[in-house]
């Protein structure tokens, strides 16, 4: 019956000039706004939502995906070209994006982000028709001690997908989450750690944060290195990539983008979070994992499909359970809101054509950035020609508006540029920023469903034990936990061959 | 139509470009630039309705630009100072309820209520329980009799203190002499879905948030604490047809900060009366769930007067109202 509306709503859809040009006018704004760096794919959705709200539903939303889907390949082409990721899902294509760049090969590593994009959001829209109405069945087991297991099992992860120590990483992660405790408690609306001063009750918003971290950050060491030599302009270099280039990396392709998938479906796991487990898996699994990080293409073809791919996976459990993957899901969510139509475990059941309508949207944003892409990709290029000392300004500029216009609050910018400042003084000091933002994007989630899971057991820790799906993801923590330990063992016990493949990630790490 | 849509979608994109020109204009009569609404909570909530709404109706009637400007965060305080704080100049308006008069008891860094000009008063949110239909309960007196056996095999779903929904589960379980276990939600949104999923069994919730699940027979409203049944369900009776002499709500009103002149204030007062009183609005705050009674600055000044009498007593027996705040 879903395929049924599914095609009947794509045949809708793509004989219609009036979509197909919504999609198209969806997409260039996605690639624009999503190249710009400071501008993330949640601040162009932002941006543009007041402007759906005349629109039916259908409309609105196959707008919104089509500047979600692109907004996502446009951050890497600011990534790739001026080593500044446009969004939070490409910090990690600039790692070989830019050496390729740097060396003349800006069109093929344009190229290939956007084939990987394409492919990847094609696998994540293909689980997420699979896995979403699976998922919905268990929409009502996931309550508030499988949201807390949820959160606890990111931040494991997170240990994992950061670079060098993972004690450092955890504290910084630990630091994270306490900065997420800053303002209102989510349950009582007491007051933490805000001196009674109005700036600091706002809370640590996630947006000004991150904008801080990686866009403020960059520029602050961008204008130390300025000094240093005068910025070489690259040569642009041939457009075009043979086929046989694309066709020879399936396999990393198809690795990106089901590890994109299921890390996006994990709710506030999101994109970041995506790249760097799909980066770091890559490189594992690489012959030639020395060559990461000067230019090769499977260090850019991997975290690429995965960013695109991890639209479907957030998708998921914002279909099934109401729950925003991301927050780049939440200003979707928002949106359908304003809408009337409200995500959750009874969308399927109430209103399948809905569904069919995101996913035709999905599949139609894919067609159009990869079109649009490939005709752009020329024009991209001479971007490149700015003069770096233009190109901060515009950048700083985009940090400060990003920041304000996410609550229309001023504290924020104060926010965002002492982050900015955190952020430069950790890349100095070789700490990593992204367990920073992590910490604050799950600390919250998990804080707020483990004491409410606790209230509900009146203090009992049984609860998290009692129940399959908490129990299963709990579990699965302890092994990847573990796991270290055990190879460890496996090696004292067996030579170095039972851990061969343990890789280590590229010392130039975003942040590090 | 879709072509209309696209239209619509062009047009929308250079209103938005267009819009820091307009400012620039002459300042004559009032209004001569565009009038911002504040709306303290983020959009896709029922005030940003009753803002994009309202603003529409207003931007026709006033015939300038109306501009919703969502200011968020530290439980609505941020957006309320943010209106306190404007220039008194008729130019900057907000949406409120009574999370603002909580804050101003709980929160000694929020705004105080007297920088607030009450303008127009538009709707009552009454307080309400609703069940989850698998728990068999039809009635006030079957819930009561189920609370008395025992109090913990319902849970209630309400916001954290000081949210509309809080003071619901503070009043009812008082009137009806029953112990209410309340789990905190941060939000209507995330409570709706605790009483959907059966993490909760019961909620506080004003109407609006549920109404389309208690129309598709997901949720069992048992009362309505108002003096009238509510307009879009009419077939559940009010708390005082069942014998349990209750009535609370929330509101919602238009306010702007203290200082506008005279007569912008009297033009602004009468351009959202008539906005509260369009087709456009009425049809659409209804079927939103919304119990409509429009008033000017007089009746919005005497309801807000009586909310503080009200929620006062209920933060302080909570322990809730902070050291300095406390009246003497």
């Amino acid at each position: 019956m879903l395929l049924e509306s599914f095609f009947t709503v794509l045949a809708d859809f793509a004989t219609s000039p009036a979509m197909l040009g919504l999609v198209g006018l969806g997409a260039i704004l996605g690639l624009v706004l999503g190249a710009i760096p400071g501008i993330s794919s949640t601040m162009a959705l932002a941006i543009l939502m007041p402007v759906t709200f005349t629109m039916e539903p259908g409309v609105a939303i196959l707008f919104l995906i089509s500047v979600f889907m692109s907004s996502v390949y446009g951050g890497s082409i600011s990534a790739i070209l001026m080593k500044l990721p446009g969004t939070p899902a490409s910090i990690f294509t600039q790692i070989d994006g830019y050496p390729m760049a740097q060396s003349g090969r800006a069109g093929h590593a344009l190229n290939y982000a956007l084939v990987a994009s394409t492919v990847g959001g094609m696998v994540g829209l293909a689980l997420l028709v699979v896995l979403a109405p699976v998922l919905a069945d268990f929409a009502t087991n996931f309550r508030s001690p499988e949201f807390a297991a949820v959160a606890l099992f990111g931040i494991v992860m997170l240990s994992f997908a950061s670079n060098g120590s993972t004690l450092v990483a955890s504290v910084v992660g630990f630091v994270g989450v306490l900065l997420g405790m800053v303002g209102f408690d989510a349950l009582t609306d007491a007051q933490r750690m805000t001196m009674n001063q109005p700036m600091l009750q706002s809370g640590l918003n996630l947006i000004p944060v991150i904008i801080g971290l990686f866009g403020l950050g960059e520029i602050l060491q961008n204008l130390v290195r300025f000094g240093d030599s005068p910025t070489a302009r690259p040569a642009i270099g041939k457009v075009m990539l043979p086929l046989s280039e694309l066709t020879r990396r399936w396999k990393v392709m198809l690795r990106g983008s089901v590890i994109g998938t299921f890390i996006g479906a994990i709710p506030a796991a999101g994109s970041a979070v995506a790249v760097s487990i799909a980066y770091a898996q890559e490189r594992r699994l690489s012959k030639e994992p020395e060559k990461f990080g000067s230019g090769h293409p499977d260090g850019l073809v991997a975290p690429e499909a995965a960013n695109s791919a991890s639209v479907g996976g957030s998708l998921i459990p914002l279909i099934a359970l109401g729950v925003p993957g991301d927050t780049i899901t939440a200003v979707l969510m928002g949106a359908l809101m304003v809408h009337g139509l409200t995500p959750g475990p009874l969308l399927f059941a109430n209103d399948p054509t809905f569904v069919s309508w995101i996913y035709v949207s999905v599949l139609l944003a894919l067609v159009a950035t990869l079109v649009l892409g490939l005709g752009m990709i020329r024009a991209a290029v001479l971007v490149t020609r700015i003069p770096p000392q233009l190109m901060y300004v515009f950048i700083a500029v985009f940090c400060v508006i990003g920041a304000f216009a996410i609550r229309n609050d001023m504290n924020d910018v104060y926010v965002m540029i002492a982050f900015g400042v955190v952020g430069f003084v950790f890349s100095r000091i070789g700490l990593p920023v992204t367990p920073l933002a992590f910490g604050l994007i799950l600390g919250p989630i998990l804080e707020e469903n483990l004491r409410r899971s606790l209230m509900i057991s009146q203090g009992s820790w049984k609860i998290f034990i009692d129940r399959p799906i908490s129990a299963t993801l709990l579990a699965i923590c302890v092994l990847l936990v573990a796991l270290p330990l055990i190879t460890a063992l496996l090696h004292r016990l067996y030579g170095p061959l039972a851990c061969k493949r343990g890789g280590k990630v590229p010392s130039n790490y975003p942040g590090e | 139509m879709k072509r209309r849509q696209l239209f619509a979608t062009v047009t929308g994109l250079m209103t938005l470009a267009s819009l820091p020109m307009t400012s620039a204009l002459a300042q004559d009569a009032y209004p001569s630039e565009p009038i911002h609404i504040t709306v303290v909570w983020p959009a896709g909530g029922g005030h940003d309705l009753v803002g994009r709404l309202i603003g529409h109706e207003l931007s026709e009637i006033m015939d300038t630009a109306v501009v919703v400007d969502n200011v968020t965060g530290a439980g609505g305080s941020t957006g309320i100072r943010h209106i306190v704080e404007a220039d008194p100049d008729g130019y900057t308006i907000g949406v409120m309820g009574l999370h603002a008069v909580s804050q101003s008891f709980m929160n000694p860094a929020a705004p105080k209520l007297d920088g607030l000009d009450p303008i127009a008063y538009i709707s009552d949110e009454p307080g309400a329980i609703e069940v989850s239909v698998d728990m068999g309960i039809d009635t006030l007196d079957d819930y009561v009799a189920a609370m008395r056996s025992d109090p913990m095999s319902l849970m209630n779903g309400n916001d954290p203190q000081g949210g509309n929904s809080f003071i619901f589960a503070s009043v009812i379980p008082d009137a009806l002499g029953v112990n209410m276990m309340k789990l905190p939600y941060p939000g209507h949104a995330p409570t709706v879905t605790a009483l959907l999923t059966g993490e909760v069994q019961t909620a506080t919730l004003p109407i609006p948030p549920i109404l389309e699940h208690a129309k598709a027979g997901k949720v069992k409203v048992l009362g309505v604490a108002s003096d009238q049944r509510h307009p879009q369900l009419p077939d559940v009776p009010t708390f005082k047809e069942q014998g349990y002499d209750v009535v609370v709500n929330d509101f919602v009103m238009l306010v702007a900060p203290v200082g506008i002149p005279q007569d912008v204030r009297a033009k602004l007062e009468e351009g959202l009366l008539q906005a509260i009183n369009s087709a456009g609005f009425t049809s659409a705050a209804a079927d939103n769930g919304m119990v409509l009674r429009p008033g000017g600055a007089d009746l919005a000044a005497e309801e807000l007067a009586k909310q503080v009498e009200l929620v006062y007593p209920i933060l302080e027996d909570a322990g809730l109202v902070a050291e300095e705040l406390k009246r003497k």
